[in-house]
């Protein structure tokens, strides 16, 4: 059962929904697509009601797709699939024909027009699925478990694809996935579902940038921070600080971990046994520590602190 | 055995020289056989289509009675319609009595149950994702409802083929509804029934074959259209 207060997903953007499998996601988008109608609350599309009122439902319905987890192909060829969506629309045969062309060639997929769309490997139906969604221009395509059931390289190939079509057409995608790594890696905002809930992140302090070999070892560096990592490869990274690998000090601490970071304290939130933390050290960073250290500590917002930060607790995507 | 043969030599040659008699009755069996599955098919198809795709209370039971009309005796038929139709049933002054349309209906009663039975197997085998994905593509309800027939073609065609089938070569209700008249409502079945009474082997025999024909040609159709698949 899914139980949400509020949940808006921006134009442009692409969303990750991250959990397990039977934490709802695939429920959510068929709800958010109506293919399944919710029992109550309300749904809006672009400030127009789409439930319960169905004033907008047509609207949505010609701005708004989803590639289901393991999407059927109707039993016809990849152009037909593909120019289903334009057919209902009503667009003439020619360009129909070009948009065709132009999408296969999106998803890497020349050339197989003529080709019996149940024919085709895990991977390709999977793109062929996504160009068929893409060949009616929407606004907000919904992607679910484009990863499941496909291979690792057919995998990446559709990452890049999610990125390009997000970069170069700025369509809005929401995906869901139960790979952390490509929730991460793929998107800026995650939203973790759990049991039908959306959490907070469960990770915090979540930061993008590149990985150098350095003759200090790996480096994770961006235009804010540098912090040394272990066990990656050099290239773009996403790498996420948990919050309670974080030791706070007021001073250089004299031990082997090789992350410290000065900041200051921005916001304190006091939680009974324990204090959360808002840091700015370069990037904003999120700790926690007991109400004992920051009471012997003397911390107040302004203040000056040391983040330390071991290596190998640094988790890299 | 010499008769056995001589019956198949006269038959070849009244195919052969197109006997006109032996035209008339494979035209008028056709004709009428074409107009009913035509109804049936009509009717039966997106009934099926419905009953196959919506889940709804009663459904089973609909199904079942469906499956159970498919085994409806012909004859049986001929004498539900027969007692609507003669003189004094509730639709005998519209004079239909041992006309080409009581044979339509009688032909059309057979049929239906039948396709619309295979219709709803057909669209119950068709994966439920089909008309998801058509929706979230932007189609209507009968623009899915079209996406689930053609998913589901080759089997709604073998329906009305089975249809077609069943009722070309059925006797009881043609021959009580339609009263064999020579050039009028004698089709394929009833000729056959009246030339062999008759002793005309032979004549009887061509329509057999006449009958084997249709039935075959039909049936390559079909194979032609599932291999395309």
């Amino acid at each position: 059962m899914l139980s949400i207060s509020s949940l808006t997903f921006n134009s442009s953007e692409i969303y990750c929904l991250y959990g397990s499998n039977g934490s709802g996601k695939s429920t959510l988008f068929e709800i958010l697509t109506l293919l399944k109608k919710p029992t109550r609350g309300e749904i809006f599309f672009k400030g127009l009601e789409v439930f319960p009122d169905c004033k907008g439902v047509s609207f949505l319905r010609m701005h708004v797709t989803l590639v289901h987890q393991n999407p059927l192909l109707f039993d016809t060829t990849v152009e037909k699939n593909v120019e289903y969506g334009l057919k209902i629309r009503k667009v003439p045969r020619k360009e129909r024909k070009l948009r065709v062309n132009e999408c296969l060639k999106t998803v890497g997929l020349e050339g197989f027009q003529r080709r019996n769309a149940r024919e085709l490997s895990g991977g390709e139906a999977q793109r062929v699925a996504i160009a068929r969604a893409l060949a009616i221009d929407p606004e907000v395509i919904f992607l679910d478990e484009f990863s499941a059931n496909i291979d690792y390289k057919n995998r990446l190939i559709i990452e890049n694809i999610i990125k390009s079509i997000n970069k170069e057409f700025g369509k809005t995608i929401v995906f869901t996935t139960h790979y952390r790594d490509q929730a991460y890696r793929l998107s800026d905002n995650v939203i973790h579902l759990f049991n039908g809930v959306p959490v907070t992140s469960l990770t915090k302090n979540i930061f993008r940038g590149m990985i150098k070999k350095t003759a200090q070892g790996n480096v994770f560096e961006n235009s804010k921070i540098s912090l040394v990592v272990t066990a990656a490869e050099p290239g773009e990274a996403t790498i996420a600080v948990p919050l309670n690998v974080i030791t706070v000090s007021r001073g250089l601490l004299e031990s082997s971990i090789r992350n410290c970071l000065k900041g200051r304290i921005l916001h304190i939130t006091d939680n009974g046994k324990s204090v959360d933390l808002k840091v700015l050290s370069g990037e904003f960073f999120e700790a926690v520590i007991t109400k004992e250290s920051f009471q012997n500590m003397k911390l107040e917002p302004g203040a000056e602190v040391y983040l330390n930060i071991k290596a190998s607790s640094i988790e890299v995507f | 055995m010499e008769y056995l043969l001589n019956g198949f030599k006269s038959a070849f040659e009244l195919i052969v020289t197109l006997d006109r008699g032996i035209l008339s009755t494979t035209f008028i069996s056709l004709k009428i056989s074409a107009a009913a599955i035509l109804a049936s098919t009509v009717i039966a198809v997106p009934s099926g289509l419905i009953i196959g795709i919506n889940k709804f209370r009663g459904r089973g039971f609909i199904i079942t009675v469906l499956n159970t009309l498919m085994a409806l005796p012909t004859v049986v038929i001929g004498l539900f319609v027969y007692s609507l139709i003669s003189n004094r049933g509730p639709l005998g002054p519209m004079g239909l009595l041992f006309t080409p349309y009581a044979m339509i209906a009688g032909q059309f009663i057979l049929a239906t149950p039948i396709i619309m039975a295979l219709t709803v197997s057909a669209a119950q085998t068709v994966d439920p994702k089909v008309r998801n994905t058509s929706i979230v593509l932007g189609a209507n309800s009968f623009q899915s409802g079209l996406a689930v027939v053609m998913e589901a073609r080759f089997a709604i065609i073998a329906a009305v083929v089975t249809g077609f089938g069943r009722i070309i070569g059925e006797i009881g209700a043609s021959m009580m509804l339609g009263g064999n008249i020579r050039g009028y409502t004698r089709n394929i079945p009833t000729a056959i029934a009246l030339e062999t009474s008759k002793g005309e082997f032979s004549s009887g025999l061509a329509l057999g074959f006449i009958l084997l024909a249709v039935a075959l040609t039909i049936n390559f159709f079909l194979r032609f259209l599932q291999s395309r698949s």
